[in-house]
């Protein structure tokens, strides 16, 4: 009956359609992958905004951008694009760490769209290299702390500092957080700043140019400028962007007033609601610490 | 059970160990095995409580007197709208009284300033709000000419708010000290803008340190003393008793300088700043010398009884000074 030397049902011919069939089958689930792996990019620069106001809030969405893109395998480099005159100085803080922790692991650099000033500077420090623009400013490296408002009347404090401070302890206070953020720029472009450490603690602002040439920024250019040195530095020719949105801020209020008009207000974005906590700003421009009116609405 | 079966369930048995021992083995021998590493550490030395913390400048002594002077009477005036409280001129005034001399206050509102000057032996002006009328002026010299001390003490132009802020409504106005009558007729002015220094501070820019450029006088036993924010002193002929120490710069012109803080010609001391004299600052580095020293050169004059003796200045026939900012005098009874 069956001409196979071993003694199977198959003939050679039978066998060999079979194994040709097999072959083609897993090839045609093997393929697609093998042509996606060779024409995938090399990798996946993600780029982050820092934007507005510096607050708690909006600093632990960017943490959790930049955590993510430290632990997905598919991002290979970070882009800071920035659009900040700063904020809470503790916030501010958080992201520098943030941002260091990052630049240990992937190469990350920034982009200042129109300010990168004060707490949003100091988030970018540890960025090889920051992108200006010439209308762009950096800088504003300081502290600052409002007094507390007086005690409510009546009021029975546990002890002669509690829910205040003297003028020394505020001064040393703001002393020591702008020590710390000095020496984090020195730590950080001592070796491209042609400032002096004094220099630097005036806290000025600097246009793009003179960024680049006193050293508080590295190159001019725009994002994508930022996003191509990113991508060279992790060595990828060939790479996909993912860009992660920028944090929403705090929500508007509408009171509506007597007149039956509508007044828009603005919660504060520093400190806490209902508690008037004097906060330590790095933040460059007016500050407006208690709730602003934004507009009337009123026909 | 068969054998075929039985060699079916092992091959089974090895082919399900295989698939699952290679996948608990292949994150080991691809290296991409969860090592339990956390974020990546960083390390900041520039964080460090050594590195950051600021030093503080001890606050000890007392305010004492050397003076042998006693029962002198001190005029402190508080009706020029002055930007300085009378309780932030506490520790001077305390140190007068705790001494046996006396200290009223010019309020501009029963006496005018030349009839309160008359029973006085000094007079104090701090940071005026509104301008010294001509009367008062003339009165003033009268009374530095006749032996009476005069400390006058300024500050920095400030931003005052006028009209509340609620809404916005209201405006910020810039407002300096108007000392700079007063201080010409003594050779003295006040210079624009504050004194900062960022090298050497009391843990602020702001908060210059000044050294005794003279020695004894006001300047006897200072070393150095803490202004908070002082106003520079120009002077041509006053003798410059403190200046700010090395690196103390301008705001205005960012020049560094041998600025001034604190000047004597004569009779007449001014210094650029007010806060120093407050309790909260009182004792920082040599401040409560300084303000002893004060005191005694408030009480060590001798003044003449009587002045100042303007004409027609001591009669009644004007309304206090008080409030009235320039307000032309009346005319004069025909005699």
């Amino acid at each position: 009956m069956s001409n196979s030397p071993d003694g199977s049902g198959l003939t050679r011919v039978q066998s060999y359609a079979l194994v040709v069939a097999a072959a083609v089958l897993l090839s045609a689930v093997l393929a697609p992958v093998a042509y996606d792996r060779a024409t995938a990019p090399d990798g996946t620069v993600a780029v982050v905004s820092v934007e507005g106001f510096i607050s708690s809030n909006s600093v632990t969405s960017v943490q959790e951008d930049l955590r993510e893109a430290r632990e997905n395998e598919s991002i290979d480099a970070v882009v800071l694009n920035v659009d900040s005159p700063g904020g809470s100085a503790a916030a501010s803080e958080q992201l520098y760490l943030s941002v260091q922790r990052t630049a240990q692991v992937m190469p990350v650099v920034a982009s200042v769209k129109s300010t990168g000033a004060s707490g949003a500077y100091y988030a970018m420090l540890p960025a090889r290299d920051i992108y200006v623009t010439p209308a762009s400013i950096v800088g504003s490296v300081g502290v600052r702390g409002a007094a507390p408002g007086p005690s409510l009347p009546g009021e029975i404090k546990s002890g002669p500092d509690k829910a205040s401070a003297t003028a020394d302890q505020r001064r040393a206070q703001i002393e020591t957080l702008q020590r710390a953020f000095v020496g984090s720029v020195m730590k950080h472009r001592s070796d491209e700043l042609s400032l002096s450490r004094t220099e630097v603690a005036h806290a000025k602002v600097y246009t793009g140019a003179r960024a680049v040439d006193n050293g508080m920024a590295d190159r001019i250019g725009s994002t994508p400028e930022a996003i191509e040195r990113a991508a060279s530095a992790a060595g990828l020719e060939d790479y996909d962007i993912v860009r992660k949105e920028p944090p929403q801020l705090g929500g508007l209020f509408l009171l509506s007033t007597e007149d039956g008009g509508a007044v828009v207000v603005e919660e504060s974005p520093a400190g806490y609601d209902a508690v008037d906590t004097p906060t330590f700003l790095m933040v460059y421009g007016d500050v407006q610490t208690q709730d602003e009116v934004i507009g009337n609405v009123s026909a | 059970m068969s054998a075929p079966n039985s060699r079916l369930a092992v091959v089974f048995v090895v082919i399900v160990a295989a698939i699952v021992g290679g996948a608990a083995v292949a994150p080991f021998a691809l290296g991409s095995g969860d090592d339990g590493a956390g974020p990546p550490a960083v390390e900041n030395q520039q964080f460090q409580p050594g590195t950051i913390l600021p030093d503080e400048t001890p606050e000890e002594g007392e305010i004492t007197m050397e003076s042998d002077a006693s029962g002198k009477t001190v005029l402190v005036d508080v009706g020029h709208q002055n930007g300085v409280t009378e309780t932030e001129l506490e520790p001077l005034v305390s140190t007068l009284v705790e001494n046996g001399h006396q200290v009223r206050f010019y309020r501009g509102q029963r006496a005018s300033l030349n009839e309160s000057l008359r029973s006085a032996d000094a007079f104090v002006v701090a940071s005026p709000r509104q301008r010294f009328t001509n009367d008062e002026l003339a009165g003033v010299e009268a009374f530095t000419d006749a032996g009476g001390r005069v400390l006058v003490m300024g500050d920095p132009a400030s931003i005052q708010v006028s009209g509340g802020l609620l809404f916005g409504i209201g405006s910020f106005e810039p407002t300096g000290p108007r000392t700079t009558a007063l201080g010409s007729t003594y050779g003295v002015t006040y210079g624009s803008g504050y004194l900062y220094n960022m090298e050497t501070n009391d843990n602020n820019y702001k908060s210059i340190f000044a050294e005794s450029a003279s020695s004894g006088g006001l300047a006897a036993g200072v070393d150095r003393v803490v202004m908070r924010e002082a106003a520079p002193i120009r002077t041509a002929d006053a003798t410059r008793v403190l200046v700010g120490a090395d690196g103390t710069h301008l705001s205005t012109t960012r020049d560094s300088g041998q600025y001034a803080v604190l000047a004597r010609s004569g009779n007449v001391s001014a210094v650029g700043d007010t806060d120093f004299i407050s309790r909260e600052n009182a004792y920082d580095a040599d401040n409560e010398v300084l303000i002893g020293n004060l005191a005694d050169f408030l009480v060590d004059g001798e003044k003449e009884p009587g002045a100042p003796t303007q004409p027609g200045a001591d009669q009644p026939q004007r309304p206090p000074a008080g409030g009235s900012g320039e307000a032309p005098t009346p005319p004069q009874p025909p005699a």
